[in-house]
Protein backbone atom coordinates (compact mmCIF):
# COMPACT_ATOMS: atom_id res chain seq x y z
CA UNK A 1 0.00 0.00 0.00
CA UNK A 2 2.84 2.09 1.05
CA UNK A 3 4.77 1.28 -1.96
CA UNK A 4 1.45 2.04 -4.18
CA UNK A 5 1.25 5.52 -2.31
CA UNK A 6 4.92 6.21 -3.16
CA UNK A 7 4.57 5.50 -6.84
CA UNK A 8 1.50 7.44 -6.86
CA UNK A 9 3.27 10.42 -5.60
CA UNK A 10 6.37 10.00 -8.08
CA UNK A 11 4.28 9.77 -10.42
CA UNK A 12 1.84 12.97 -9.72
CA UNK A 13 3.62 15.12 -7.52
CA UNK A 14 7.34 14.95 -9.05
CA UNK A 15 8.40 18.71 -8.88
CA UNK A 16 10.26 19.20 -12.35
CA UNK A 17 11.69 23.09 -13.23
CA UNK A 18 8.99 25.07 -15.51
CA UNK A 19 10.51 24.84 -18.74
CA UNK A 20 7.66 21.55 -20.42
CA UNK A 21 4.76 24.39 -19.44
CA UNK A 22 6.55 26.93 -20.82
CA UNK A 23 7.31 25.28 -24.08
CA UNK A 24 3.71 23.92 -23.87
CA UNK A 25 2.18 26.67 -23.19
CA UNK A 26 4.18 28.80 -26.32
CA UNK A 27 3.11 25.89 -28.57
CA UNK A 28 -0.25 25.77 -27.50
CA UNK A 29 -0.13 29.92 -28.08
CA UNK A 30 0.58 29.73 -31.55
CA UNK A 31 -2.05 26.85 -31.66
CA UNK A 32 -4.59 29.02 -29.99
CA UNK A 33 -4.19 32.39 -32.23
CA UNK A 34 -3.80 30.35 -35.69
CA UNK A 35 -7.15 28.35 -34.11
CA UNK A 36 -8.69 31.90 -33.54
CA UNK A 37 -8.26 33.45 -36.50
CA UNK A 38 -9.41 30.13 -38.48
CA UNK A 39 -12.97 31.09 -36.99
CA UNK A 40 -13.09 34.63 -38.75
CA UNK A 41 -14.20 33.56 -42.32
CA UNK A 42 -17.36 31.79 -40.71
CA UNK A 43 -18.11 33.40 -37.24
CA UNK A 44 -21.41 35.19 -38.36
CA UNK A 45 -22.44 32.07 -40.53
CA UNK A 46 -21.69 29.44 -37.78
CA UNK A 47 -22.59 31.43 -34.40
CA UNK A 48 -24.99 34.00 -35.42
CA UNK A 49 -29.01 34.09 -35.49
CA UNK A 50 -29.04 34.62 -39.13
CA UNK A 51 -26.55 31.59 -39.69
CA UNK A 52 -26.66 27.55 -40.07
CA UNK A 53 -28.26 27.31 -36.59
CA UNK A 54 -30.13 30.43 -35.55
CA UNK A 55 -29.81 29.27 -31.74
CA UNK A 56 -28.00 27.38 -29.27
CA UNK A 57 -29.26 23.39 -29.60
CA UNK A 58 -31.13 22.71 -26.10
CA UNK A 59 -28.90 21.44 -23.02
CA UNK A 60 -31.31 21.41 -20.61
CA UNK A 61 -31.10 18.49 -18.09
CA UNK A 62 -27.15 19.30 -18.82
CA UNK A 63 -24.58 20.88 -17.61
CA UNK A 64 -23.49 21.77 -20.88
CA UNK A 65 -22.96 25.72 -21.06
CA UNK A 66 -22.31 28.41 -23.11
CA UNK A 67 -21.89 32.36 -22.91
CA UNK A 68 -23.33 32.37 -26.56
CA UNK A 69 -26.54 30.54 -25.54
CA UNK A 70 -27.45 33.05 -23.01
CA UNK A 71 -25.96 36.48 -25.05
CA UNK A 72 -27.12 35.16 -28.14
CA UNK A 73 -26.46 38.57 -30.25
CA UNK A 74 -24.09 39.77 -33.05
CA UNK A 75 -22.65 41.87 -30.67
CA UNK A 76 -21.96 39.16 -27.90
CA UNK A 77 -20.57 36.77 -30.69
CA UNK A 78 -17.86 39.72 -31.83
CA UNK A 79 -17.00 40.55 -28.42
CA UNK A 80 -16.19 36.85 -27.70
CA UNK A 81 -14.42 36.36 -30.18
CA UNK A 82 -12.12 39.33 -29.44
CA UNK A 83 -12.02 38.01 -26.22
CA UNK A 84 -11.16 34.43 -27.59
CA UNK A 85 -8.45 36.27 -29.54
CA UNK A 86 -6.95 38.29 -26.58
CA UNK A 87 -7.03 34.98 -24.36
CA UNK A 88 -4.97 33.33 -27.36
CA UNK A 89 -2.34 36.18 -27.86
CA UNK A 90 -2.20 36.47 -23.96
CA UNK A 91 -1.43 32.91 -23.93
CA UNK A 92 1.34 33.08 -26.64
CA UNK A 93 3.06 35.96 -24.40
CA UNK A 94 2.37 34.76 -21.01
CA UNK A 95 0.87 37.92 -19.70
CA UNK A 96 -1.80 37.21 -17.23
CA UNK A 97 -1.10 33.57 -17.78
CA UNK A 98 -4.01 32.10 -16.01
CA UNK A 99 -6.46 34.30 -16.81
CA UNK A 100 -5.69 34.05 -20.18
CA UNK A 101 -6.24 30.37 -19.92
CA UNK A 102 -9.37 30.70 -18.52
CA UNK A 103 -10.84 33.56 -20.71
CA UNK A 104 -9.94 31.43 -23.65
CA UNK A 105 -11.02 28.08 -22.56
CA UNK A 106 -14.59 30.03 -21.58
CA UNK A 107 -14.97 31.39 -25.09
CA UNK A 108 -13.46 28.43 -26.99
CA UNK A 109 -16.69 26.20 -25.16
CA UNK A 110 -19.29 28.78 -25.65
CA UNK A 111 -18.39 28.71 -29.39
CA UNK A 112 -18.19 25.05 -29.35
CA UNK A 113 -21.29 24.74 -28.19
CA UNK A 114 -23.30 27.24 -30.10
CA UNK A 115 -22.58 25.08 -32.80
CA UNK A 116 -20.94 21.40 -33.09
CA UNK A 117 -21.90 20.84 -36.23
CA UNK A 118 -18.73 22.17 -37.18
CA UNK A 119 -16.42 20.96 -34.63
CA UNK A 120 -14.38 17.72 -36.00
CA UNK A 121 -11.96 15.76 -33.43
CA UNK A 122 -9.29 18.42 -33.76
CA UNK A 123 -11.50 21.05 -32.70
CA UNK A 124 -12.47 18.50 -29.81
CA UNK A 125 -8.95 18.17 -28.48
CA UNK A 126 -7.90 22.28 -28.96
CA UNK A 127 -11.16 21.88 -26.13
CA UNK A 128 -9.38 19.66 -24.10
CA UNK A 129 -6.04 20.96 -24.26
CA UNK A 130 -7.44 24.54 -23.23
CA UNK A 131 -8.70 22.29 -20.41
CA UNK A 132 -5.42 21.20 -19.11
CA UNK A 133 -4.17 24.44 -19.63
CA UNK A 134 -5.97 25.78 -16.78
CA UNK A 135 -4.03 24.13 -14.33
CA UNK A 136 -0.23 24.99 -15.94
CA UNK A 137 2.06 27.21 -13.78
CA UNK A 138 3.22 28.00 -17.84
CA UNK A 139 3.33 31.66 -17.07
CA UNK A 140 6.55 31.85 -14.47
CA UNK A 141 9.39 31.94 -16.96
CA UNK A 142 9.45 33.63 -20.36
CA UNK A 143 6.41 35.63 -20.39
CA UNK A 144 5.20 38.69 -19.69
CA UNK A 145 3.91 37.80 -16.41
CA UNK A 146 7.33 36.88 -14.97
CA UNK A 147 9.26 40.04 -16.78
CA UNK A 148 6.97 42.17 -14.80
CA UNK A 149 7.65 40.38 -11.68
CA UNK A 150 11.74 39.78 -12.04
CA UNK A 151 13.58 40.66 -15.41
CA UNK A 152 16.50 39.19 -14.25
CA UNK A 153 14.64 35.88 -13.95
CA UNK A 154 12.87 35.82 -17.23
CA UNK A 155 14.60 32.98 -18.44
CA UNK A 156 14.58 30.64 -15.23
CA UNK A 157 11.91 28.13 -14.88
CA UNK A 158 11.58 27.21 -11.48
CA UNK A 159 10.45 24.16 -10.10
CA UNK A 160 6.74 22.90 -9.64
CA UNK A 161 4.84 19.40 -10.10
CA UNK A 162 4.54 17.52 -12.32
CA UNK A 163 0.57 16.61 -12.68
CA UNK A 164 -0.86 18.67 -15.50
CA UNK A 165 1.27 17.34 -17.54
CA UNK A 166 1.04 13.69 -17.06
CA UNK A 167 -2.86 14.41 -17.75
CA UNK A 168 -1.94 15.25 -21.06
CA UNK A 169 0.39 12.64 -21.14
CA UNK A 170 -2.24 10.36 -20.04
CA UNK A 171 -4.82 11.79 -22.23
CA UNK A 172 -2.50 11.10 -25.39
CA UNK A 173 -2.16 7.27 -24.41
CA UNK A 174 -6.12 7.21 -24.51
CA UNK A 175 -6.32 8.87 -27.15
CA UNK A 176 -4.55 6.76 -29.44
CA UNK A 177 -5.76 3.37 -27.84
CA UNK A 178 -8.89 4.69 -28.16
CA UNK A 179 -8.77 5.66 -31.69
CA UNK A 180 -7.17 1.88 -32.51
CA UNK A 181 -10.07 0.30 -30.67
CA UNK A 182 -12.66 2.09 -32.82
CA UNK A 183 -10.86 1.51 -35.96
CA UNK A 184 -10.27 -2.40 -35.53
CA UNK A 185 -13.88 -2.70 -35.47
CA UNK A 186 -14.36 -1.39 -39.09
CA UNK A 187 -13.87 -3.47 -42.11
CA UNK A 188 -11.57 -1.53 -44.41
CA UNK A 189 -8.88 -0.94 -41.40
CA UNK A 190 -8.76 -5.29 -41.30
CA UNK A 191 -9.01 -5.96 -44.62
CA UNK A 192 -5.74 -3.10 -45.76
CA UNK A 193 -8.00 -0.86 -47.99
CA UNK A 194 -9.05 2.30 -44.95
CA UNK A 195 -6.19 4.34 -45.37
CA UNK A 196 -6.60 3.97 -49.56
CA UNK A 197 -10.50 5.35 -48.74
CA UNK A 198 -9.85 8.34 -46.63
CA UNK A 199 -7.02 10.10 -49.40
CA UNK A 200 -10.03 9.49 -51.48
CA UNK A 201 -12.45 11.38 -50.37
CA UNK A 202 -12.65 14.26 -52.22
CA UNK A 203 -14.49 16.81 -50.45
CA UNK A 204 -11.80 16.28 -47.59
CA UNK A 205 -8.86 16.03 -49.72
CA UNK A 206 -5.86 18.72 -49.43
CA UNK A 207 -3.21 18.16 -51.26
CA UNK A 208 -3.05 15.93 -53.93
CA UNK A 209 -1.77 11.82 -53.00
CA UNK A 210 -0.01 9.90 -56.26
CA UNK A 211 -2.49 7.58 -57.60
CA UNK A 212 0.22 4.75 -57.52
CA UNK A 213 -0.56 5.32 -54.12
CA UNK A 214 -4.11 4.65 -53.33
CA UNK A 215 -4.43 2.76 -56.33
CA UNK A 216 -2.05 -0.13 -54.79
CA UNK A 217 -3.44 -2.73 -53.18
CA UNK A 218 0.28 -3.22 -51.57
CA UNK A 219 0.94 0.43 -50.39
CA UNK A 220 -2.99 0.57 -49.00
CA UNK A 221 -2.45 -2.49 -46.82
CA UNK A 222 1.26 -1.18 -45.82
CA UNK A 223 -0.32 2.49 -44.95
CA UNK A 224 -3.29 1.13 -43.47
CA UNK A 225 -1.71 -1.62 -40.82
CA UNK A 226 1.68 1.12 -40.90
CA UNK A 227 -1.24 3.40 -38.95
CA UNK A 228 -2.70 1.42 -36.81
CA UNK A 229 0.55 -0.20 -35.78
CA UNK A 230 2.48 3.47 -34.66
CA UNK A 231 -1.15 4.61 -33.40
CA UNK A 232 -1.28 1.46 -30.90
CA UNK A 233 2.79 1.70 -30.13
CA UNK A 234 2.03 5.27 -29.10
CA UNK A 235 -0.74 4.42 -27.10
CA UNK A 236 1.32 2.21 -24.97
CA UNK A 237 5.28 2.45 -25.91
CA UNK A 238 5.08 5.96 -24.72
CA UNK A 239 5.53 4.64 -21.51
CA UNK A 240 8.91 3.43 -22.11
CA UNK A 241 11.81 5.98 -21.56
CA UNK A 242 13.94 4.59 -23.93
CA UNK A 243 11.29 4.00 -26.73
CA UNK A 244 9.30 6.84 -26.21
CA UNK A 245 11.25 9.35 -28.90
CA UNK A 246 11.02 7.13 -31.33
CA UNK A 247 6.79 6.33 -31.61
CA UNK A 248 6.83 10.41 -30.82
CA UNK A 249 8.84 10.87 -33.68
CA UNK A 250 6.90 8.35 -35.62
CA UNK A 251 3.65 9.80 -34.59
CA UNK A 252 4.96 12.87 -36.10
CA UNK A 253 5.15 11.73 -39.03
CA UNK A 254 1.75 9.93 -39.38
CA UNK A 255 0.14 13.64 -38.54
CA UNK A 256 2.06 15.69 -40.67
CA UNK A 257 1.47 12.93 -43.15
CA UNK A 258 -2.47 13.23 -42.55
CA UNK A 259 -2.35 17.09 -42.65
CA UNK A 260 -0.91 16.90 -45.74
CA UNK A 261 -3.04 14.43 -47.65
CA UNK A 262 -6.05 15.51 -45.50
CA UNK A 263 -8.29 18.25 -44.72
CA UNK A 264 -8.64 17.93 -40.70
CA UNK A 265 -8.53 21.69 -39.81
CA UNK A 266 -6.29 21.39 -36.46
CA UNK A 267 -6.38 17.83 -35.66
CA UNK A 268 -2.50 17.33 -36.55
CA UNK A 269 -1.00 20.60 -34.86
CA UNK A 270 -3.52 20.04 -31.65
CA UNK A 271 -2.05 16.07 -31.13
CA UNK A 272 1.67 17.69 -32.22
CA UNK A 273 1.43 20.37 -29.81
CA UNK A 274 0.20 17.25 -26.49
CA UNK A 275 3.29 15.93 -27.39
CA UNK A 276 5.56 18.45 -26.38
CA UNK A 277 4.23 17.43 -22.38
CA UNK A 278 6.76 14.45 -23.14
CA UNK A 279 9.42 16.55 -23.52
CA UNK A 280 11.98 16.53 -21.10
CA UNK A 281 12.33 19.76 -18.89
CA UNK A 282 15.95 19.78 -19.93
CA UNK A 283 15.41 19.40 -23.83
CA UNK A 284 12.50 22.24 -23.16
CA UNK A 285 15.23 24.38 -21.59
CA UNK A 286 17.73 24.33 -24.28
CA UNK A 287 15.08 24.48 -27.35
CA UNK A 288 13.47 27.71 -25.47
CA UNK A 289 16.92 28.93 -24.89
CA UNK A 290 18.14 28.13 -28.10
CA UNK A 291 15.06 30.33 -29.71
CA UNK A 292 16.33 33.57 -27.11
CA UNK A 293 19.71 32.73 -28.87
CA UNK A 294 18.34 32.89 -32.02
CA UNK A 295 16.11 36.04 -31.60
CA UNK A 296 18.72 37.81 -30.62
CA UNK A 297 20.72 37.46 -33.26
CA UNK A 298 18.44 38.52 -36.02
CA UNK A 299 19.12 41.69 -37.35
CA UNK A 300 16.97 44.51 -38.66
CA UNK A 301 17.74 46.51 -41.63
CA UNK A 302 19.38 49.53 -40.19
CA UNK A 303 19.45 47.96 -36.83
CA UNK A 304 22.00 46.81 -34.42
CA UNK A 305 21.89 43.07 -33.80
CA UNK A 306 18.85 42.76 -30.96
CA UNK A 307 21.52 40.76 -28.64
CA UNK A 308 23.70 44.24 -28.95
CA UNK A 309 21.08 46.36 -28.38
CA UNK A 310 19.89 44.04 -25.09
CA UNK A 311 23.39 44.75 -23.69
CA UNK A 312 23.30 48.29 -24.49
CA UNK B 1 -3.03 29.01 -4.71
CA UNK B 2 -2.14 26.13 -6.69
CA UNK B 3 1.24 25.98 -4.76
CA UNK B 4 -0.39 26.69 -1.92
CA UNK B 5 -2.83 23.16 -2.44
CA UNK B 6 -0.08 21.17 -3.55
CA UNK B 7 2.29 21.58 -0.83
CA UNK B 8 -0.46 20.65 2.08
CA UNK B 9 -1.18 16.78 2.53
CA UNK B 10 -4.95 17.28 2.32
CA UNK B 11 -4.44 19.62 -1.07
CA UNK B 12 -2.52 16.62 -2.64
CA UNK B 13 -5.49 14.26 -1.65
CA UNK B 14 -7.68 16.60 -3.16
CA UNK B 15 -5.68 16.89 -6.40
CA UNK B 16 -5.19 13.23 -6.24
CA UNK B 17 -9.00 12.65 -6.65
CA UNK B 18 -9.35 15.29 -9.29
CA UNK B 19 -7.10 13.06 -11.04
CA UNK B 20 -8.40 9.64 -10.47
CA UNK B 21 -11.88 10.70 -11.47
CA UNK B 22 -10.92 12.47 -14.37
CA UNK B 23 -8.85 9.66 -15.27
CA UNK B 24 -11.36 7.09 -14.84
CA UNK B 25 -14.05 9.72 -16.76
CA UNK B 26 -11.75 9.90 -19.65
CA UNK B 27 -11.47 6.13 -19.63
CA UNK B 28 -15.26 5.19 -19.73
CA UNK B 29 -16.19 8.01 -21.84
CA UNK B 30 -13.50 6.31 -24.72
CA UNK B 31 -14.85 2.56 -24.26
CA UNK B 32 -16.83 1.08 -26.86
CA UNK B 33 -20.27 0.98 -26.36
CA UNK B 34 -21.38 -1.53 -23.41
CA UNK B 35 -23.11 -2.07 -20.18
CA UNK B 36 -20.16 -0.79 -17.95
CA UNK B 37 -19.78 2.05 -20.43
CA UNK B 38 -23.90 2.77 -20.08
CA UNK B 39 -23.70 2.41 -16.09
CA UNK B 40 -20.73 4.21 -15.49
CA UNK B 41 -21.64 7.24 -17.42
CA UNK B 42 -24.76 7.93 -15.44
CA UNK B 43 -21.91 8.89 -12.99
CA UNK B 44 -19.44 10.24 -15.58
CA UNK B 45 -21.40 12.49 -17.62
CA UNK B 46 -21.90 15.29 -15.60
CA UNK B 47 -18.43 15.54 -15.03
CA UNK B 48 -17.61 15.27 -18.68
CA UNK B 49 -20.09 17.62 -19.91
CA UNK B 50 -19.33 20.63 -17.44
CA UNK B 51 -15.58 20.34 -18.05
CA UNK B 52 -15.85 19.97 -21.75
CA UNK B 53 -13.67 16.72 -21.90
CA UNK B 54 -16.28 15.07 -24.16
CA UNK B 55 -14.16 13.70 -26.80
CA UNK B 56 -14.26 10.98 -29.65
CA UNK B 57 -11.15 9.64 -31.64
CA UNK B 58 -12.86 7.92 -33.96
CA UNK B 59 -11.45 9.88 -37.02
CA UNK B 60 -11.87 7.41 -40.00
CA UNK B 61 -13.59 4.61 -37.95
CA UNK B 62 -14.98 1.92 -37.36
CA UNK B 63 -14.29 2.74 -41.60
CA UNK B 64 -13.75 5.75 -43.44
CA UNK B 65 -16.88 7.38 -45.81
CA UNK B 66 -16.85 4.96 -49.49
CA UNK B 67 -18.34 8.27 -50.37
CA UNK B 68 -17.03 11.48 -51.68
CA UNK B 69 -19.73 14.05 -50.69
CA UNK B 70 -21.19 16.98 -52.05
CA UNK B 71 -24.14 19.64 -50.83
CA UNK B 72 -25.55 22.37 -53.53
CA UNK B 73 -28.13 24.93 -53.12
CA UNK B 74 -29.97 25.60 -55.77
CA UNK B 75 -32.14 28.96 -55.19
CA UNK B 76 -34.75 29.82 -57.52
CA UNK B 77 -35.55 33.84 -57.97
CA UNK B 78 -38.71 35.55 -58.57
CA UNK B 79 -38.28 36.11 -62.11
CA UNK B 80 -37.39 32.35 -62.71
CA UNK B 81 -33.82 32.62 -62.39
CA UNK B 82 -31.73 29.97 -60.46
CA UNK B 83 -28.56 29.86 -59.27
CA UNK B 84 -26.68 26.86 -57.41
CA UNK B 85 -24.51 28.35 -54.21
CA UNK B 86 -22.15 25.57 -52.95
CA UNK B 87 -20.41 24.87 -49.83
CA UNK B 88 -17.67 27.29 -49.09
CA UNK B 89 -14.17 26.08 -49.91
CA UNK B 90 -11.09 27.65 -49.39
CA UNK B 91 -7.94 27.06 -50.66
CA UNK B 92 -5.71 23.90 -50.14
CA UNK B 93 -2.57 25.48 -48.39
CA UNK B 94 -4.46 27.42 -45.62
CA UNK B 95 -7.98 27.59 -46.74
CA UNK B 96 -8.00 23.99 -45.36
CA UNK B 97 -7.51 25.07 -41.61
CA UNK B 98 -11.12 26.83 -42.30
CA UNK B 99 -13.24 25.44 -44.41
CA UNK B 100 -12.66 21.75 -42.84
CA UNK B 101 -15.79 23.23 -40.34
CA UNK B 102 -18.19 23.96 -43.41
CA UNK B 103 -17.22 19.92 -44.86
CA UNK B 104 -18.10 18.96 -41.06
CA UNK B 105 -21.07 20.66 -41.27
CA UNK B 106 -21.98 18.93 -45.01
CA UNK B 107 -21.25 15.47 -43.76
CA UNK B 108 -24.26 16.05 -40.77
CA UNK B 109 -26.49 18.20 -42.77
CA UNK B 110 -26.77 15.67 -45.58
CA UNK B 111 -27.87 13.05 -43.14
CA UNK B 112 -31.81 12.53 -42.61
CA UNK B 113 -31.43 12.21 -38.82
CA UNK B 114 -30.20 15.86 -39.14
CA UNK B 115 -33.45 17.35 -40.58
CA UNK B 116 -33.46 19.75 -38.00
CA UNK B 117 -30.50 21.65 -39.49
CA UNK B 118 -32.34 21.80 -42.72
CA UNK B 119 -34.15 25.09 -42.90
CA UNK B 120 -31.50 27.25 -41.22
CA UNK B 121 -29.37 25.83 -43.68
CA UNK B 122 -32.21 26.36 -46.34
CA UNK B 123 -32.49 29.87 -45.35
CA UNK B 124 -28.85 30.97 -45.30
CA UNK B 125 -28.53 29.82 -48.60
CA UNK B 126 -31.34 32.15 -49.48
CA UNK B 127 -29.88 35.07 -47.77
CA UNK B 128 -26.33 34.29 -49.65
CA UNK B 129 -28.14 34.51 -52.78
CA UNK B 130 -30.25 37.43 -52.15
CA UNK B 131 -26.64 39.08 -50.84
CA UNK B 132 -24.94 38.46 -54.87
CA UNK B 133 -28.83 40.47 -56.01
CA UNK B 134 -31.17 37.63 -56.04
CA UNK B 135 -34.58 37.37 -55.04
CA UNK B 136 -35.03 34.23 -53.94
CA UNK B 137 -38.05 32.35 -53.77
CA UNK B 138 -37.35 28.80 -53.35
CA UNK B 139 -33.87 26.66 -52.16
CA UNK B 140 -33.98 23.28 -53.15
CA UNK B 141 -31.31 21.38 -51.50
CA UNK B 142 -29.29 18.41 -53.32
CA UNK B 143 -27.50 16.03 -52.01
CA UNK B 144 -24.70 15.09 -54.29
CA UNK B 145 -22.03 12.00 -54.01
CA UNK B 146 -20.15 9.33 -55.99
CA UNK B 147 -18.92 5.92 -54.74
CA UNK B 148 -15.05 4.91 -54.19
CA UNK B 149 -14.51 1.87 -55.63
CA UNK B 150 -11.93 -0.69 -53.68
CA UNK B 151 -8.28 0.03 -54.41
CA UNK B 152 -6.71 -2.06 -56.74
CA UNK B 153 -6.83 -2.51 -60.68
CA UNK B 154 -9.73 -0.45 -62.31
CA UNK B 155 -11.75 2.77 -62.02
CA UNK B 156 -10.88 4.42 -58.57
CA UNK B 157 -14.78 6.21 -58.01
CA UNK B 158 -18.28 5.78 -59.46
CA UNK B 159 -20.53 8.44 -61.30
CA UNK B 160 -21.85 11.45 -59.34
CA UNK B 161 -25.23 10.88 -58.32
CA UNK B 162 -28.02 13.64 -56.83
CA UNK B 163 -31.15 14.11 -54.74
CA UNK B 164 -33.13 16.59 -53.63
CA UNK B 165 -33.67 16.39 -50.39
CA UNK B 166 -34.83 19.82 -48.78
CA UNK B 167 -37.37 22.53 -50.36
CA UNK B 168 -38.20 25.64 -48.91
CA UNK B 169 -40.26 27.67 -50.06
CA UNK B 170 -39.98 31.49 -48.61
CA UNK B 171 -42.89 32.87 -47.32
CA UNK B 172 -43.39 36.60 -48.04
CA UNK B 173 -41.36 37.04 -44.40
CA UNK B 174 -38.85 34.71 -45.02
CA UNK B 175 -38.08 36.50 -48.60
CA UNK B 176 -38.05 40.00 -47.12
CA UNK B 177 -35.87 38.11 -44.16
CA UNK B 178 -33.67 37.19 -46.95
CA UNK B 179 -33.30 40.31 -48.89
Amino acid sequence: MIRAADAWNRFWFQPVETSTFVLFRLAFGVLAVGYTISLAPALFAFYSDDGILPAQPNYSGTLAWGLLGWFPSDAAVLLFYFLLLIGAMALLVGLQTRIAALVFFVCLISFGRRNPWVLNSGDLLVQVLAFYMLFMPAGLAVSVDRWLKDQRGLWDFPARLIWPLRLVQVQVSILYVAAVWAKVRGVTWNDGTAVSYAFRIEDIARFPVPGFVTDSLVLANLLTFGTLAVELSIGILVWNRVLRPWVLLLGVGLHLGIDYAVRVGFFSYAVLVAYVAFVPPETARAIILGMRDRFTRITLPGWAPLARRSEE
Amino acid sequence: MQQRLESSAAGRIAISVFLLFTIFSLVVWNLPSSEIKRRSLKVVRPYITLTSLDQNWGVFSPDPRRISIDIEARVRSADGSERTIRVPRGNDLYGAYWDYRWWKWAEWIRQDSQNQLWKPAALWFARRAASEGANPTEVVLVRRWYDLLPPGPGPSRGPWHEAPFYTLKLTPAEEEGAG
